[in-house]
């Protein structure tokens, strides 16, 4: 094999490394894709898990065992948060304890994720915009999280007071 | 013909069984990777499917347009075990309440498709004929809570107890390469009931 033989075989075999390259990080690619598209199904499915368990309580600790007519007679909304002794979310009994709610979710069959929770009164007008007094709405963000995945998901609900009289 | 061309002849043939063998796998993983993405890719979308249709049916748990005509939502699911549910619901709101049944086929029923594990979802409306097409559903478990949130073990005898309902699906590919299922897993908690409550 003379020089030129062997330049051209060196030159092919640099072609095909860089081709199973390229094949390799195109597959790996699609996979990560893939997976984070089921992570994020998942986390999903977490987020609404944790609005359901919310929107089973009471609007506001006041309006537990007692309805209220007048904003005031609301909880602050700096005060929005777990009351001493409760812990969200089973423990807990309105709505606006899930403020600062976190938990970790490790027993699923693919990947650990991390919840977090806020709440904070809103105007429906302007539902992005958190108000810092009270209002008939409060809203929900939810956001999870997992190490394995790129993405965030991040759910919101507005939760509205309402009473049979 | 001499040794060092003996040498280049043996070399060179060896070399390309290399490359050849590189070229073969390469394009065994690429047809793998294609085919069982292309599966991935169905399942979550059944999986999406399959999550929405229990959603918005089960979201409308003890529903009825006409409050009259079902006072008492408490009374909504009439049967519970861990992968069947019978509930009323005015599905259509017509204010008649209806019967809405969700139950796991067994597995020999999609005993033509490669994966030996998916299974029928049906869905059964009042006593219309069961309805369900192939998804790839290969769990379907219900865990139930009461209202203080701890589990009701089955058999159910009261499923008037029941306030929340924890939704458990996984979905794999009906077909793969070299059997290498892909799955996807759902799990929701669902409320039964919303209305129930007064705030």
């Amino acid at each position: 094999m003379n020089t030129g033989q062997s330049l051209l075989s060196i030159g092919a075999l640099f072609l095909l490394s860089l081709t199973v390259l390229r094949v390799n990080n195109s597959i790996l690619l699609t996979d990560s894709v893939m997976q984070d598209s089921k992570f994020g199904i998942l986390a999903t499915s977490l987020a609404t898990s944790l609005i359901e368990k919310a929107s089973k309580k009471a609007f506001d600790a006041n309006t537990y065992s007692n309805s209220v007519s007048a904003l005031n007679e609301l909880t602050s909304a700096g005060g929005l948060g777990p009351g001493s002794g409760e812990t969200a979310p089973d423990s807990c009994n309105d709505f606006d304890d899930f403020n600062g709610y976190t938990d970790s979710v490790t027993t699923l069959p693919s990947a650990n994720f991390y919840l977090e929770a806020k709440v904070c009164y809103v105007n429906p007008n302007t539902p992005d915009v958190k108000l810092n007094t009270q209002s008939w709405h409060k809203k929900m963000t939810v956001i999870v999280a997992s190490t394995s995945s790129q993405d965030t998901i991040r759910l919101s609900t507005i939760y509205s007071y309402w009473h049979f009289r | 013909m001499g040794f060092s061309t003996i040498m280049d002849i043996l070399g060179s043939m060896i070399i390309g069984g290399i490359l050849m063998m590189i070229t073969w796998r390469l394009s065994d993983a690429a047809t793998e990777k294609t085919y069982n993405n292309s599966g991935e890719l169905s399942l979550q979308q059944n999986l999406a499917t399959v999550a929405q249709i229990l959603e918005t049916d089960f979201r409308k748990i003890g529903y009825c347009s006409d409050w009259n005509n079902f006072p008492d939502p408490s009374k909504a699911v009439v049967f519970a075990d861990a992968s069947s549910i019978r509930y009323l619901t005015d599905i259509d709101s017509d204010t008649d309440m209806d019967s809405i049944h969700y139950y796991l086929g067994p597995t020999s029923e999609l005993s033509s498709t490669p994966n030996p594990r998916d299974r029928l979802l049906y869905r059964v409306v009042n006593n219309e004929p069961p309805l369900s097409s192939n998804m790839g559903v290969t769990q379907f478990k219900l865990v139930y809570f009461d209202a203080l949130g701890d589990t009701i073990a089955p058999p159910i005898t009261t499923p008037g107890l029941i306030t929340s309902i924890e939704i458990n699906i996984t979905v794999e590919s009906v077909a793969a390469y070299d059997e290498k299922y892909s799955s996807a897993f759902w799990r929701q908690i669902r409320l039964v009931a919303r209305n129930l409550r007064n705030r």
